[in-house]
């Protein structure tokens, strides 16, 4: 892996997680929240709802041990309600209680006790030996039997445990009624409430509840674990029991708070009191299946925060990895980009701004690709320059070393051509001073040419010798008045103005500038001259000096209205040695006097050329750069130039 | 693409989580595993207590214990053979059964000699506890057995006074009895106590086998005074297997005197009355203290239960033998048998 690869996985994992874990933590945030207040609102609404329940399943199951008992009182009654109980044969008293024996297996004794409280017939499905939990009553209990029974009232006796078989019995009494309604005697019963177990055992509390019966002390009574009841337990430590022996009735509760139970497990839990017998059902119904709902509801709503947050992570990672694609596409481009890899785009999947940003991002690329074209290409030309302009650097040096060497050669001729030329003339003088007098006139008529074309060669060469000195050697620079100068040139040439009847003008203000003054005034001299001397003479011959100045140059002119060049000379015009046809053959000259001046000129940046026609006269103009003339104040030049 | 396989994987993971989900939800219900196969061994030393062992296993499957799937059942019938009653035992032993039913008496005391030290609990029935050192009270047994207890001599008194108010003349009752079988004293005991004050005597009768006690009667019969008016039986093996009780109610029936005991008849054989618990209601009894030991408990903190009698009266054999039955008999009567 690149490092580019692993900054973009670092990226798109930094991004992913985070908008994953966002989303994340949204999603389950919300689900939390909204799962929580359902569970809680839900919990109440059940709780009520099994309170309720609870309630009367409680009621139902008491209703049952009730109606258990009603009927053994029932019965009972019945056998004192048989007309002359009391005053029957003693076989058919028995037979009365045979039958109650017969017909309720609950019962495991029956007697009757006439009016003077004495026992006076008793059938029993022990043995005759045995009294069963009868032995255990006290003189006490039994009066008080007989008395609530002679009061009217149905007696239920205190629960005993028979001694063999542990079961838990109880002694029921009605009172024996005459025909008047006289309480004769009492009928009594010992029943056996195993015989409850059963019906106890056949309530149903839900799925897995129970139902028990404890008397006024806690003492289990009925169960379906018959175990427990023959073991004799109190069950007062259980908080339903407690309740029911301190406080002995019933309490209506909305809430379904759990307790511990019978088993010892956490149970929702509610007791009903008989009212008489003073015994209570208590029904437990185990958490798990009273909150049952309660526990489906919160376990689904967990399982469905738990699946919605399974769905959230892998939305949050699709989303944030769909989000962060085209960003680490980007990052990838960017880096490519960076690399120089101009073909590298991200593509576009979505038309979001993420989207949006990635086909900026392509046509930034293309754009780029367009910009970094033509910049190559102009480097390319760039380039191309340089070398060009290496080369022209080349041929520049070369040809400067070519006219330094041209210049070198100049002066070097024109010194050592100067010499001999000297001593030609000094002959020629020596020879005409003393001879001139033996010598034909033939010969000093050659001698004469000879001195003459000497001292031609010998201007010639001192053009030359100026010429070459124009570029190598400056002279002394000073702020003059070019006006004088011009005026200076003109005063020279009076003669031959006053021979071709030239007329000459020239304004009165002329600029100053800072120059080399000779040379200046030799340019105009040669102009002015040159303008004078290719003059042919005519009617209305005038020569006319001025000049003009731009931003960056003066430029002066000398005009006539002379035969004008022909253009196909004019560019040589400047060249040394170079004169035009017309200019030949009309008057004598060297061919450097134009070459000097645009010499001059461009040692002062300037140039020289010529505006002309045949017929049409000429002007020779001249410029220098005012940055090389510029005087040190501002005194330079008039306000105003005069009109070209 | 990537959309694609991520659509994938998602549809995928969703599939699977809701699978799991779901079958987590469904088995909520199902339980966590296989129920445990509770192995029980029942040795059914008298086979006329075949009874207790139907209503054994008919409580067992009304309480969930399907015979086969949660319960297994290893029955071993035999009739009064000690010998055999031990080996039958040593095999459970050996089996490592989980539980053992056992009736009657005899093979109930073998039972909890046997399993001494195993931990295999002992659930018996049709056992007397008095004078068998069977369990150390009703309400804590102790060790490793608790059942459903036969109620001796309560019944055997009851079988007497019975007797006499069926046949108020009679003044001598024979009583046979297995020779040394150790319920018998304690039996004997109530009657002696229940005769007291009443005229009446007790002739008893040991005897080792049916045919020896077939040969005493015989002998008795052959006197000039047979020597009783009535035979009682009681909860011991010659009366309640076929071979004594057949000798019984033939003799009986033969010299035309009241028969009554614990059974009211084997086979076409019949006596004037019987008290006994129902042996199907003693099965059940036991059952509901095996349930509770299977799920845990120990059988020392089992109380023993106790069975109730049931009284059974033939009136027809009544008439053939000239009695007067009472209408309160009659009622008090569990079944009358015209």
């Amino acid at each position: 892996m690149t490092d580019s690869d692993t900054t973009a996985a670092r990226t798109r994992r930094s991004l992913a997680t985070t908008l994953a874990a966002a989303l994340l933590g949204l999603s389950v945030t919300a689900l939390l929240v909204a799962g929580s207040l359902e569970m809680y609102f839900g919990f109440q609404a059940q709780q009520n709802s099994i309170a309720a329940q609870q309630q009367a399943v409680a009621e139902n199951a008491a209703g049952e041990v009730k109606a258990f008992f009603r009927e053994r009182v029932i019965a009972l009654k019945a056998a004192a309600s048989v007309g002359s109980l009391l005053t029957a044969r003693r076989d058919e008293q028995l037979v009365v209680l045979d039958k109650v024996l017969g017909l309720e297996p609950a019962f495991r004794q029956v007697l009757l006790y006439d009016a003077r409280q004495q026992e006076i017939q008793r059938v029993s499905r022990l043995s005759k030996r045995s009294l069963g939990t009868l032995a255990q009553f006290t003189e006490d209990d039994r009066a008080e039997m007989l008395s609530r029974a002679r009061g009217g009232e149905t007696y239920v006796g205190p629960v005993r445990i028979d001694d063999i078989t542990s079961e838990p019995m109880v002694v029921l009494a009605v009172p024996v009624e005459d025909a008047f309604g006289d309480i004769r005697g009492t009928v009594a019963a010992e029943m056996n409430l195993k015989f409850m177990w059963d019906l106890v055992g056949r309530l149903r509390i839900g799925r897995s509840g129970r139902a028990y019966v404890v008397n006024e002390c806690g003492d289990l009574i009925a169960s379906v674990d018959i175990g427990r009841v023959l073991k004799g337990e109190n069950l007062a430590h259980l908080p339903e029991v407690d309740e029911f022996v301190r406080r002995g009735q019933l309490v209506r509760r909305n809430t379904a708070d759990t307790v511990v139970g019978i088993q010892g497990d956490r149970v929702v839990a509610t007791h009903v009191p008989l009212g008489r017998p003073d015994w209570a059902v208590v029904v437990e119904l185990p958490i798990a299946e009273a909150y049952a709902r309660v526990f489906f509801g919160a376990g689904l709503s967990a399982g469905v925060i738990v699946l919605s947050s399974i769905l959230a992570t892998m939305i949050g990672l699709f989303l944030a990895k769909r989000i962060t694609r085209p960003i680490v596409s980007l990052t990838r481009a960017v880096a490519k980009v960076s690399a120089g890899d101009l073909d590298a785009t991200i593509a576009v999947e979505s038309g979001d701004e993420v989207g949006q940003l990635a086909a900026g991002f392509n046509q930034m690329i293309v754009d780029l690709k367009k910009t970094t074209v033509s910049r190559n290409a102009l480097a390319v030309e760039v380039a191309e320059r340089r070398r060009a302009e290496a080369g022209l650097s080349k041929a520049r040096a070369r040809l400067q070393r070519e006219v330094d060497e041209k210049n070198d050669f100049l002066r070097v001729v024109s010194h050592d051509l100067g010499a001999p030329l000297r001593n030609v003339m000094g002959m020629v003088d020596s020879i005409m001073r003393r001879h001139s007098e033996g010598l034909p006139d033939g010969v000093k008529d050659r001698l004469v040419r000879v001195r003459r074309n000497a001292e031609k060669e010998m201007a010639l060469i001192g053009e030359l010798l100026e010429l070459s000195r124009i570029r190598t050697r400056q002279g002394s620079l000073q702020e003059v008045d070019v006006g004088e100068l011009v005026r200076g040139a003109a005063e020279g040439l009076t003669a031959d103005f006053e021979a071709k009847d030239i007329a000459f003008s020239s304004p009165e203000d002329w600029p100053t500038i800072r120059c080399e003054r000779s040379r200046i005034a030799r340019v105009f001299q040669n102009l002015i001259d040159n303008a004078a001397k290719y003059m042919d003479p005519h009617e209305g011959a005038c020569i006319e000096a001025g000049w003009r100045e731009d931003d960056t140059h003066y430029t002066f002119y000398a005009r006539d209205n002379g035969p004008g060049i022909a253009p196909d000379e004019q560019a040589s015009l400047f060249h040394v040695f170079r004169r035009g046809r017309h200019a030949a053959a009309k008057a004598e000259g060297q061919g450097v006097g134009l070459a000097a001046v645009k010499a001059v000129a461009e040692v002062y940046e300037g140039e020289a050329w010529v505006e002309s026609g045949l017929g049409q006269g000429s002007t020779f103009f001249f410029s220098l750069a005012k940055a090389k003339v510029r005087c040190s104040d501002t005194a330079a030049g008039p306000t105003k130039p005069p009109t070209a | 693409m990537m959309s694609r396989r991520w659509l994938a994987t998602f549809v995928s993971a969703f599939i699977l989580l809701a699978a799991v989900g779901g079958y987590l939800l469904l088995s909520r219900g199902a339980g966590t595993g296989a129920p445990k196969v509770h192995k029980v061994g029942i040795l059914c030393g008298l086979s006329f207590l075949a009874d207790t062992v139907v209503g054994f296993k008919a409580e067992m499957a009304s309480r969930g214990y399907v015979d086969g799937q949660s319960i297994a059942y290893d029955l071993k019938e035999t009739n009064f053979d000690l010998g055999e009653y031990r080996r039958i035992l040593k095999g459970f032993v050996d089996e490592k059964v989980d539980l053992i039913f056992v009736t009657p008496t005899e093979a109930s005391m073998e039972a909890k000699a046997i399993t001494k030290g195993t931990g295999i609990p002992v659930v018996f029935t049709f056992a007397n506890i008095e004078d068998t050192g069977l369990v150390d009270s009703v309400r804590h047994p102790g060790g490793n057995v608790t059942g459903s207890r036969y109620p001796g001599p309560d019944i055997a008194a009851k079988r007497f006074e019975i007797m006499c108010e069926l046949a108020p003349d009679v003044k001598r009752i024979l009583v046979p009895y297995q020779r040394g079988y150790p319920i018998v004293p304690s039996q004997l005991m109530a009657l002696q106590e229940a005769v007291a004050g009443t005229g009446i005597t007790l002739v008893e009768a040991p005897a080792d086998s049916a045919a020896e006690l077939e040969a005493d009667l015989n002998a008795r019969a052959a006197s000039d005074d047979i020597g009783f008016d009535a035979i009682l039986g009681i909860a011991e093996p010659l009366a309640v297997t076929p071979d004594g009780y057949i000798v019984m109610a033939t003799f009986a029936a033969e010299h035309k005197m009241p028969f009554g005991g614990a059974l009211i008849s084997i086979g076409e054989h019949v006596s004037l009355f019987g008290v006994n618990p129902r042996l199907s209601e003693c099965g059940k009894q036991a059952a509901l203290l095996a349930d509770r030991i299977l799920k845990g408990a120990s059988p020392d903190t089992v109380p023993v239960v106790s069975a109730d009698s049931y009284f059974e009266l033939n009136y027809g054999v009544a008439m053939e033998l000239g009695l007067t039955v009472s209408e309160g008999m009659l009622s008090r009567a569990d079944n009358v048998i015209r």
